[in-house]
């Protein structure tokens, strides 16, 4: 019984499309509509994520509800950083109340990062934990063992990272999130295709693949140095010198990087495992619409 | 008047000598076995005490008879400025010199530039 | 032990404005070790308090004595008659506990109380211990996560951990790089497998102050009698 677009596509053997959608710093709702008119139909579901980079933004429950306004499919992002068990379990039967039904359990950027790095920091519960708490909510209580007499409909993901240390534990936590209460996961964008072609094989060989739905992230990039900035700043990512060097002799970064994307999304689709791509174009989302129509992965 | 903990083995040879010399009524030295063996609150002290500033002289860094200790008075020197400053005297009262025993043209010239720094805020040298 | 480290200079002169008579407290326990608030620091900033009291006029008394541990009142009591500012170069519990010894003193913080940790190295001191109440060093190889993990996390690493260091920082190692490998090493990965539920946070600060009474030690009526105390 699928509660969500993205569900019944990933449960039918279809590959799966999702993007991202940063939500705006104030309440520019009209652009966040504006957005999601252009980006309509060209994923199953839209993550909205959650005070990204721990800047405050308009959170993504109000987003996520916004773009069901315009007929789009969101993922609803719940990092563990700002919110309790008792926020979170208040927020997501809020949010599914009003029609939300994916849920992306994760820990989410240190506030160090952020434009309030002064705030104290919740992590009340970890993305494992926050897993645990949201199926127990789906199932039918509340972490303190009261019955709910309507349950929230949730879909569930994670993330996973195959790009961060230690490398060998990493499908080990996977597995643990699939224990937890993962359906889907999407993980951070592949500019690595050898590394993430090993997770991938060690992940098969766990059979994890058959007990959670593993979307693959990519990111367009539109010059070197955005490549060089993903492979410098970005905690958490492994971006090959190739790859740098390719955009810097490129006659026009912007198609090259384009093309590029074209190409991962191409090889990731073909990878055993992988039963769908997640695209990370955070101000540059016009090219989402091409990048799924170029790589002939566009919903029907 | 400046005070100068000397250390044993490179500061008090080089002021002695440079005493010899002459030019010097101004400076009262003071032995230590160490460069680092003068505490921040004796250097502190001596400003109470009628010294305008204070030398801290010492062996140079690759060649501490105590094989660190000048380089912990190195720190701790930077600190005391950061200290001086702080409670209204300028940073410049406060100065570590490292230097080789025979080297009392050096011991000489961080006397000057003390005198200086002293003059420049308006002390007595 | 609590480290602690000195508060900026300027911030203490603020403090003391409107005093007359300054002590300055030091403490020979953990401000001593963590160099903050020992004998030695003391003495130091009472010399740097004099000095600014000369040069700008403002008539302080300043003198400096250092106690055994300023956490427990027996050490504290011989100077329960002072009349003045009190600068504590003990941590913030000395502070309180000299503050709740002399009421209508002014107690001022002279050191800014960080954290339970230990000496790494010569002048280096690290954070160890977030005192959540529920020990769990059996589960996580002797590595604490709430303590040593930015996002206190207990099934970690999240995935900003890279060459064994955490996102916020690279002087910072990744707490559960750590983990996973003393775990390998210990022969202990079983522990890796099994998830670690939601923390009850409630034997922690988070539950309120706390006040533990010991079973055996603390008195009953007999003994409070006895002393005087009833």
């Amino acid at each position: 019984m699928s509660v969500s677009r993205l569900q019944e596509t990933l449960n039918t053997g279809r590959f799966a499309v999702t993007a991202e959608i940063g939500p705006p710093r104030s309440c520019e709702a009209q652009h966040l509509r504006e957005m999601a008119r252009m980006l309509r139909g060209s994923a199953h579901a839209f993550n909205l994520t959650d005070n990204q980079a721990a800047n405050v933004r308009m959170s993504s429950i109000a987003s996520s509800v916004i773009c069901l306004q315009e007929g789009l499919e969101p993922v609803m992002q719940m990092t563990c950083r700002d919110r309790n068990r008792i926020a979170m379990q208040s927020d997501v039967i809020g949010a599914s109340a009003l029609g939300v039904r994916n849920v992306l359990c994760i820990s989410g950027d240190h506030q160090v990062f952020g434009n309030h790095p002064q705030a104290k920091n919740v992590y009340d519960l970890d993305s494992i934990q926050e897993l645990m708490v949201l199926r127990n909510l789906r199932e039918g209580k509340n972490w303190s063992g009261e019955a709910l007499p309507e349950p929230p409909q949730l879909y569930l993901g994670a993330v996973a990272n195959p790009f961060a240390d230690p490398f060998e534990y990493r499908v080990t936590r996977l597995a643990k999130k699939v224990d937890a209460g993962a359906q889907f996961v999407q993980t951070q964008c592949v500019l690595d295709l050898e590394r993430f072609k090993k997770f991938m094989r060690l992940a098969v060989e766990k059979g994890l693949h058959e007990r959670v739905h593993i979307i693959a992230g990519v990111i367009p990039l539109r010059s070197h140095k955005a490549a060089l900035f993903m492979k410098n700043k970005v905690a958490g990512m492994s971006v090959p010198d190739e790859l740098v060097d390719r955009l810097r002799k490129a006659s026009n970064p912007k198609e090259e990087g384009i093309r590029m994307c074209v190409e991962t999304i191409n090889e990731l689709s073909s990878i055993e495992g992988v039963h769908g791509v997640h695209i990370t174009a955070i101000a540059w989302e016009e090219i989402i619409p091409r990048l799924v129509s170029e790589s002939g992965i566009r919903p029907s | 008047m400046i005070v100068c903990y000397c250390c044993s083995r490179s500061g008090m040879p080089a002021a002695l000598t440079a005493l010899e010399e002459g030019g010097l009524d101004d400076i009262i030295v003071r032995e230590v076995p160490c460069a680092c063996a003068a505490e921040q609150w004796e250097v502190l002290r001596s400003f109470r005490h009628g010294a305008d500033g204070v030398l801290i002289v010492g062996c140079l860094l690759e060649n501490c008879a105590h094989h660190y200790g000048s380089e912990v008075a190195a720190r701790r020197s930077a600190v005391l400025k950061a200290t001086v400053k702080d409670v209204g005297l300028s940073g410049g009262r406060v100065a570590m010199v490292h230097l080789a025993e025979h080297q009392s043209v050096r011991f000489r010239k961080a006397v000057e530039d003390m005198r200086a720094a002293i003059q420049e805020q308006g002390g007595q040298a | 032990m609590i480290i602690a480290e000195r508060k900026p200079l300027p911030e203490v002169l603020g403090m003391l404005d409107a005093s007359n008579e300054i002590m300055v407290l030091g403490c020979r326990s953990c401000t001593a070790i963590c160099l903050a608030g020992g004998e030695k620091e003391s003495k130091a900033v009472c010399e740097a308090l004099a000095l600014h009291s000369e040069l700008k006029g403002k008539d302080w008394k300043v003198e400096t004595v250092t106690v055994e541990r300023a956490c427990e009142k027996e050490f504290l009591t011989p100077l329960a008659d002072f009349k003045g500012t009190v600068l504590s170069m003990a941590c913030g519990i000395g502070a309180q506990v000299m503050q709740e010894l002399c009421p209508e003193t002014r107690v001022v913080p002279g050191v800014n109380t960080s954290n339970m940790g230990a000496p790494e190295g010569m002048g280096v001191f690290v954070e160890k211990c977030a005192g959540c109440g529920d020990c769990i060093l059996h589960l996580t190889a002797g590595i604490c996560p709430i303590a040593r993990c930015a996002k206190s996390l207990l099934n970690g690493p999240c995935g900003g951990s890279q060459n064994g260091l955490c996102e916020v920082s690279k002087e910072t190692p990744c707490a559960w790089d750590q983990i996973v490998k003393a775990l390998e090493r210990q022969g202990r990965s079983d522990l890796l497998g099994v998830n670690i539920p939601p923390k009850d946070w409630r034997p922690s600060r988070s539950g309120g102050p706390r006040r533990i009474v010991s079973q055996e030690a603390a008195p009953g009526t007999a003994q409070r009698e006895w002393r005087g105390e009833v």
